[in-house]
């Protein structure tokens, strides 16, 4: 049985309160009869843990997100009017923020992300089909006057979001009249910051998705008590985490030799700032809300996590510098057979790359066991549905 | 009153027929245009159930891209799934030890029909409808004898039982019926329990399990024939079937053992999980077609769980899902080996779709398509829910082969 009466509490504020939760927590799954574990110390513990994913996991990576698109939507269309915008290398840091940005959405799959097909309005992937490259193809053959923001919503998810919109920043020698491609890229990256405002809007009202996660209410329909708020944010951690470990780093590593073919944002070399946003998300769902500290595994997490950072990093230091994107200006963009330095970015990989890529599917590999092992059964969280308890 | 109490109330009054506009969900008027339930026609593709909260399941309609059309709630967890296109109508199944079975107008739904087993019976979780759509078949325990059986029930009579007969064998689980015939396939998962012990879900006799597949004549009830794995691998509990484009019956089973039973998996009793048979029209197992099992590759299920969820067939391939290993697989039926797979998180509930792929839904979730392009196995994200999708996904406008 844990005494909590007998271990120092750490000196910072935060850190008190962490482990306070911390107690709190353990002496509601280990200590208490599970009859009791909603009442008292547990309750307000979970509480915590529910209100702390609002203020240092959702709320931020909305507002970083919608900061992000409003800006890439901007440089776009600046550029793409008058020619005097920002020049290519802006645009192209512009659109790597973005999509950092975006993967530290990806994984937050609650509330509004899930209204209205937004995620895969967002982030149309897989598409093995090359439905993207199909439809963005005849869009571009359309009238320009049809092609405007407000009227993406209207069309095929393939063609709404990121990967339509990094086929016309990186052409990659895909033909296209450049007109036609400036008004396309102005319509989609608006359209995508127009998604990330309305959502960021939803997270920060008050009384919307937040406070449903933070006060959780029996007649609410999405949200009746913190034990689903918790059972929900560990579904995004372990599902966030089996993405990136099976769809993402897997398959690069199958067959005998490395290759990039079918991740997203390899055309853009923005791969690696995808991948960091989507461990920095995991990390704020782990370890910035106090859910790791809840469980004393907030140290060993945290160490797990800055392998994982160091891998990325060298990853990024391994990989050629990512191409610059077309400038958006008029007679800069798509012109025929124009192309662009992207093709320069290696889809194989050689033994020192596929190395990092190999250890860091290990450290998230093992930062999932011990998510599912250890994590979630210290709190009593229960996740799987059918994997848990299928027939 | 808590608030387990309180749903019980709430959906037994609707399925008595009370009206329910207050109850029905926000998605579910967006489906239905005018919010009434019953009042508006919708054409669902799939039927299928989930979980929305804490003892909160629903029975749901989606459309042919995954769109929500229709939900309502249920008197707790289901499990599978059966329709039947030209009567319009389908059945959801209550989890083993079943006490239940809901009918519901697939294209008018709002008011759940609600039927029980006799006192002696439960339900296995699965049922299918005979090629008219007169009769509906349900797996059943028989508790006291410890026998599976097959119950009868009359659809026009507002599934009246009307008869029963044996299942060839303890612990039936899917029942599906051969395309265009009414020779109905049973797997007898070979594993006792009890309503009595562990809500009925405790194995009872894992060292003398005798798991098969049974084929019977739906007319009359006669037992046509018997399938069983080689010697040595009765440990795997055959469960759920399906029946390709050419007469062949394909199973997905899952390992007997204990829950809290973490022993390494023999190599060979993983490789048999899939397999099949081939059945002549006589309902006997085709010259060359007896059950063999599919000798799955190593590492295609990492976690070594032992356990596939569901499995269906667009026709001319197979899709398997895995749950606990969170995998998806092909197989090419005449090869019989396994195409390729893809990750996909708590992935179970699987349907054919009338364009030659699946309908895949996870416990996450997620719905998505996946198909069958030559040598891979692509996905396409359909649609990101919060709900949890359960084991099975009925498909009510599926291939052309029933």
């Amino acid at each position: 049985m844990i005494d909590c009466q007998t271990v120092r509490a750490p000196g910072t504020p935060s850190q008190a309160s962490r482990h306070a939760v911390r107690c709190a927590l353990l002496a509601a799954v280990l200590c208490v009869p599970l009859s009791v574990q909603a009442d008292e110390g547990g309750a307000h513990a979970l509480a915590q843990v529910a209100a702390d994913t609002v203020d240092a996991a959702l709320r931020p990576a909305y507002a970083t997100f919608a900061t992000e698109a409003t800006t890439l939507a901007d440089s776009m269309r600046t550029r793409c009017a008058a020619g005097a915008g920002p020049d290519t290398a802006t645009l192209t840091t512009d659109w790597r923020s973005a999509v950092s940005a975006f993967a530290g959405i990806e994984f937050l799959r609650i509330g509004p992300l899930l209204d209205d097909n937004r995620l895969n309005r967002l982030f149309y992937w897989p598409d093995k089909r090359r439905a993207g490259e199909r439809q963005l193809r005849e869009l571009l053959t359309e009238p320009l006057a049809s092609i405007t923001a407000d009227s993406m919503a209207a069309r095929s998810v393939a063609v709404e979001g990121f990967p339509a919109l990094e086929r016309l920043l990186f052409p990659n020698g895909e033909v296209a009249g450049s007109e036609a491609r400036c008004t396309t890229a102005i319509a989609v990256s608006g359209h995508v910051s127009a998604i990330a405002a309305a959502l960021d809007r939803a997270w920060q009202d008050d009384d919307g998705i937040a406070r449903q996660v933070r006060e959780p209410r029996a007649d609410d329909e999405l949200l009746r008590d913190h034990e689903e708020v918790l059972r929900r944010i560990g579904t995004q951690i372990d599902t966030g985490l089996d993405i990136l470990i099976e769809r993402k780093l897997a398959p690069v590593l199958e067959g005998e030799v490395a290759r990039l073919r079918g991740l997203p944002f390899v055309r853009s070399g923005t791969l690696v700032d995808h991948l960091r946003g989507n461990v920095a998300s995991l990390r704020a769902l782990m370890l910035d809300n106090g859910l790791a500290a809840a469980a004393g595994l907030e140290s060993e997490l945290g160490f797990e996590f800055r392998i994982a950072d160091g891998h990325l990093d060298r990853l990024a230091e391994l990989l050629a510098p990512a191409p610059q994107a077309i400038g958006a200006a008029h007679g800069e963009v798509g012109e025929v057979g124009e192309v662009s330095s992207a093709d320069d970015w290696p889809m194989t990989l050689d033994e020192e790359q596929a190395g990092v890529v190999r250890a860091l599917h290990s450290v998230l590999s093992s930062i999932r066991n011990t998510l599912r092992e250890r994590l979630l059964p210290t709190l009593g969280i229960r996740t799987g549905f059918n994997s848990e308890d299928g027939d | 009153m808590n608030r387990t109490a309180r749903q019980r109330r709430a959906w037994l009054s609707r399925a008595l027929g009370v009206a329910a506009g207050s109850l029905l969900l926000r998605t579910a008027q967006a489906g239905t245009p005018d919010g009434a339930p019953g009042e508006s026609v919708i054409a669902p593709h799939y039927l299928t159930t989930c979980r929305n909260g804490p003892d909160d399941f629903q029975l749901v309609l989606l459309d042919e891209r995954g769109n929500l059309l229709h939900r309502q709630a249920l008197p707790a967890r289901a499990h599978g799934a059966a329709t039947h296109a030209g009567r319009g109508t389908g059945c959801v199944f209550a989890r083993r030890p079943g006490q239940w079975f809901c009918a519901v107008d697939l294209h008018r739904p709002g008011r759940l029909h609600t039927v029980a087993p006799p006192i002696d019976r439960r339900f296995s979780g699965h049922g299918v409808y005979s090629a008219t759509g007169a009769r509906l078949y349900t797996t059943e325990s028989d508790i006291d004898r410890q026998r599976g059986v097959v119950g009868v029930y009359d659809v026009g009579t507002g599934y009246r039982r009307i008869d029963e007969f044996a299942s060839e064998g303890i612990g039936p689980h899917e029942i599906v019926r051969v395309p265009g015939t009414d020779l109905l396939v049973v797997a007898n998962g070979g594993i006792a329990t009890h309503p009595d012990v562990d809500g009925g879900r405790e194995p009872l006799n894992l060292d003398d399990m005798a798991p098969s597949i049974a084929v019977i004549d739906g007319r009359d009830g006669r037992p046509l024939s018997q399938h069983r794995l080689p010697d040595g691998q009765h440990r795997i509990s055959l469960r759920h079937l399906a029946v390709d484009g050419a007469r062949r019956v394909w199973y997905a089973g899952q390992y007997g053992r204990a829950d809290d039973d973490r022993s390494a998996l023999p190599a060979a009793d993983t490789r048999a999980l899939a397999g099949s048979f081939t059945l002549a029209a006589d309902g006997t197992a085709a010259p060359g077609g007896a059950l063999a099992p599919l000798l799955l590759p190593d590492g295609l299920l990492p976690g070594g769980h032992g356990y596939l969820s569901s499995v269906a067939s667009a026709g001319d391939d197979v899709l398997y899902t895995a749950a606990r290993d969170g995998v998806a697989f092909v197989v090419d039926p005449v090869a019989r080996r396994v195409v390729d797979r893809q990750a996909y998180s708590d992935c179970s509930g699987v349907a054919a779709d009338a364009r030659g792929g699946y309908l895949v839904s996870s416990g996450t979730g997620d719905l998505a398509h996946l198909v069958r392009d030559g040598r891979w196995l692509d996905l396409e994200p359909l649609a990101m829910t919060p709900f949890a999708w359960d084991n099975h996904v009925g498909a009510v406008r599926g291939p052309d082969l029933y």
